[in-house]
């Protein structure tokens, strides 16, 4: 039976400012200092201290045998480290135990691949580099919001010296293929793929309320390399998940033959495995599994040119580039995407931030 | 006096000019005005306004022999999603008719019925899908509310009350005005013909005397509705004289806005063709689209494919004060009505010192001479106009002082004396 690899995405974008025609010119700030903290803050109480904390202590009362991955981006270290300082020690910690793979992701959680090849180069350095500051390790997995992947990117990762990449593309990426196997990139044996087992991942996160014994036998059942278990890190922010997380655990283990291992680990086991091709994107998202959450429509499209149209004017100022990457954040054009008004009003307040950044370029 | 809004719950004008009207009327006659919906605590002085949020139902369906529902219930009724309304629908939208609901007339007569028995009266949306029900239930409470020789005179604002001020007229004997805000004909495009607009006909040709907020509007009424202009007599709104003030525009760029529902009827289309085309010369200046309404995804839509976002700015729904302030920071003010019975926030924009660019196809065209006027349609000139206005200083000055001397004399006063010369026509 296959091994559990459990990943968990923290991201935490930075919240922008109202902002109406009355306030284009104002020249104050993007991001809503207040909201940070405050967002911060709350976060942190309700849902990274106590999750971090039982992922800790599952590592202490598993022995070796509890591993787990994790991606934090830029805005998450940055914020917590602004405003909820003790969760980098806790973070510290968690790496010191050497049972932590750290993922590397753009570090503002943007769509840059898919803009500029080299704003995404100097994204990834920048997460690799305060990655390894703070925990002190080179990432050797990848990635990318909302688990976006295509073929081009295979080259890239791999160029960049990953093993592998975090993927994502729904049923019709994978036809009959299960995501319980270890797959490479289209013509890229160097770049291993592994696919978030949905179904499972979705039971936790969409469909919670399993009996944790059931859950295991469901885990039991499967065939294969992995079973990848990927969830939000903000899925920690519900006590009944964690109490699941922690009894489930315990089950799981019980059994000698089970285990958790880091996605390297998986890669390393795995065998020479099939290509996956994906000449077009694939995500997590949508029901087309593809790039259109964030880029299906016009104002999306709009707002992702004009403001990339800016990347070369903003790149030699300090003052402004840390705002224009809060802009970037890929979370900015989902909400765009929404129906019923509510796509037509987050442009309308994004682009009243726009036009007033844009005067200050 | 029968209205349908009353600041605060406004729609557009005609809250608004309801309550100028009533307030300066009240100088010259007792008045009661009854309306869906008051605002609490709120009881003007030296008139009566009445409220019927939460005044019980008659149970009007309770007197139905069974003989009749027998042979209601033989006949099948079929309701489909059709938008055949000039209020906000979202004809963007198409819906498939995916499931047929059959209804039996005695279902629905029974539906009524507990309906009727069950809940005090709720206006909800002003224009809601349930928009025929709630004038229904309106007719209803108004002509309850009567008693004989209670009022001398029956003075119904749009087609919501124009039911009642017939049943009224039919009842009691008592003379019917019509004051007439806005059309059909206005709202759903000079197309419309349907249940509204009949209503509309029918009411206008029975009615003793039509009081039209315009001429523009008088000649629709007898072009389209085939009613004579012997009964007509326009009475130009009034506007009541706040000070005016000015607010620097905290950009560099100037300021040009739109205000106003976003319809077909209000034009919104074309102030955004004019903007595009002022943009893509490369015009120093910013638009603001001001309201809400089913144009404004097209026009969001728009305005992102053209990459005009960061200029062109979508406001949504502005309060009363907040109108003023963007007012206050506007360069010039333009109105691109399709059919404009009179055009209230023309004469706002005035007042605050904005020349304004105006539809010819508006009512406010006969009461502020001094602005710019354009047909609606005609997108270049709108164009021109509104650069002409912004680059030109002399001009500017001229329009702004043209226009500043046509307000004094379109206070509510004028207005209500107006009516009041009219009343008297039906009273000796």
């Amino acid at each position: 039976m296959p091994p559990v690899s459990l990943h968990f995405f923290g991201h935490q974008p930075y919240p922008l400012r109202a902002a109406s025609i009355f306030d284009i010119g104002s020249g104050a700030p993007v991001v809503d200092r207040a909201a940070s903290a405050a967002r911060t803050e709350a976060q942190a109480a309700g849902c990274y201290r106590p999750g971090l904390e039982l992922l800790e202590r599952l590592i202490e009362a598993h022995g070796g045998r509890f591993q787990v991955a994790m991606t934090l981006t830029g805005p998450w270290m940055e914020q917590v480290t602004a405003h909820a300082p003790g969760l980098i020690r806790q973070v510290q910690r968690l790496a010191k135990t050497g049972q932590v793979s750290w993922l590397a992701t753009p570090y503002h959680h943007s769509l840059s691949f898919v803009a500029d090849r080299a704003l995404f180069a100097a994204e990834m350095d920048r997460h690799e580099a305060r990655l390894h500051g703070l925990t002190g390790q080179r990432p050797r997995l990848c990635v990318q919001p909302g688990y976006l992947y295509t073929n081009p990117m295979a080259y890239v990762l791999h160029q960049r010296g990953y093993v592998g990449c975090l993927v994502d593309g729904g049923p019709a990426f994978l036809k009959d293929r299960s995501p319980n196997w270890v797959y490479h990139g289209s013509h890229m044996p160097g770049l291993h793929l592994l696919v978030r087992d949905a179904l499972h991942s979705d039971d936790l996160e969409l469909r919670f309320g399993m009996d944790a014994r059931a859950f295991s036998a469901r885990l039991a059942a499967r065939q294969g390399e992995v079973i990848n278990l990927w969830l939000s890190l903000d899925w920690l922010g519900s006590h009944a998940h964690r109490a699941f997380l922690r009894d489930w655990v315990r089950d799981w283990l019980l059994h000698p033959e089970h285990s958790f291992v880091r996605p390297e680990d998986v890669i390393a086991a795995a065998g020479p495995g099939a290509p996956l091709d994906a000449p077009d994107y694939v995500s997590v998202r949508g029901p087309a599994h593809d790039l259109s959450p964030w880029l299906g429509n016009t104002l999306q499209k709009a707002f992702f040119d004009q403001l990339y149209e800016l990347a070369a004017p903003v790149a030699g100022r300090k003052d402004l580039r840390a705002e224009w990457h809060a802009l970037s954040d890929a979370q900015h054009l989902l909400a765009m995407g929404e129906p019923e008004g509510r796509g037509v009003s987050a442009y309308s307040h994004l682009m009243s931030l726009f036009a007033d950044f844009h005067l200050r370029v | 006096m029968l209205g349908w809004e009353y600041p605060p719950f406004l729609n557009g004008g005609l809250g608004v000019a309801c309550a100028g009207l009533a307030a300066a009327l009240s100088a010259h006659t007792r008045l009661t005005m009854v309306v869906p919906r008051t605002p609490e605590d709120h009881q003007p002085e030296g008139w009566e306004l009445v409220g019927l949020e939460g005044k019980p139902l008659p149970a009007l369906w309770e007197s139905y022999p069974e003989t009749v529902l027998e042979k209601l219930s033989k006949v099948h009724l079929r309701y489909l999603p059709v938008t055949l309304s000039g209020y906000e629908r979202n004809p963007r939208e198409p819906q498939v008719v995916e499931e047929t609901q059959w209804y039996t007339i005695e279902r629905q007569v029974h539906k009524n019925r507990l309906r009727r028995a069950s809940r005090p009266f709720q206006l909800g949306a002003l224009y809601g899908d349930d928009l025929w029900e709630r004038v229904q239930e309106y007719t209803e409470l108004v002509v309850q509310m009567v008693t004989p020789g209670q009022y001398d005179l029956i003075h119904a604002h749009d087609w919501m009350t124009f039911q009642a001020g017939l049943e009224l007229k039919a009842r009691f004997g008592l003379p019917l005005v019509l004051h007439v805000h806005s059309l059909e004909y206005d709202r759903g495009g000079p197309g419309s013909r349907g249940a509204v607009f009949q209503l509309e006909r029918h009411a206008l040709r029975e009615a003793d005397l039509i009081l039209p907020v315009s001429q523009y509007t008088a000649e629709v009424i007898r072009d389209v509705y085939g009613v004579s202009l012997d009964k007509v007599r326009p009475v130009r709104n009034g506007i009541e004289l706040a000070p005016a003030y000015r607010r620097p525009r905290p950009f560099p760029e100037r300021l040009v806005v739109y205000l106003g529902r976003l319809t077909g009827q209000k034009g919104p289309a074309y102030f955004f063709e004019a903007a595009r085309a002022l943009l893509e010369q490369g015009a120093p200046v910013r638009f603001a689209i001001a309201g809400k309404g089913h144009m404004v995804e097209q026009l969001v839509e728009q305005a992102a494919e053209a990459r005009l976002g960061h200029r062109i700015h979508f406001t949504g729904y502005l309060e009363p004060e907040a109108v003023r302030d963007l007012l206050a920071m506007a360069d010039v003010y333009v109105m691109p009505s399709v059919s404009e019975p009179f055009g209230l926030s023309a004469l706002e924009a005035a007042q605050m010192g904005v020349p304004c660019v105006l539809s010819r196809q508006s009512g406010v065209a006969e009461v502020l001479p001094g602005a710019e006027y354009v047909d609606y349609w005609d997108v270049p000139t709108m164009a021109q106009t509104i650069q002409a206005l912004l680059e030109d200083e002399t001009r500017r000055e001229a329009v702004i002082r043209a226009q500043q001397q046509s307000l004094p004399h379109l206070g509510w006063e004028g207005a209500a004396r107006q009516v009041v010369d009219a009343y008297q026509t039906l009273l000796t």
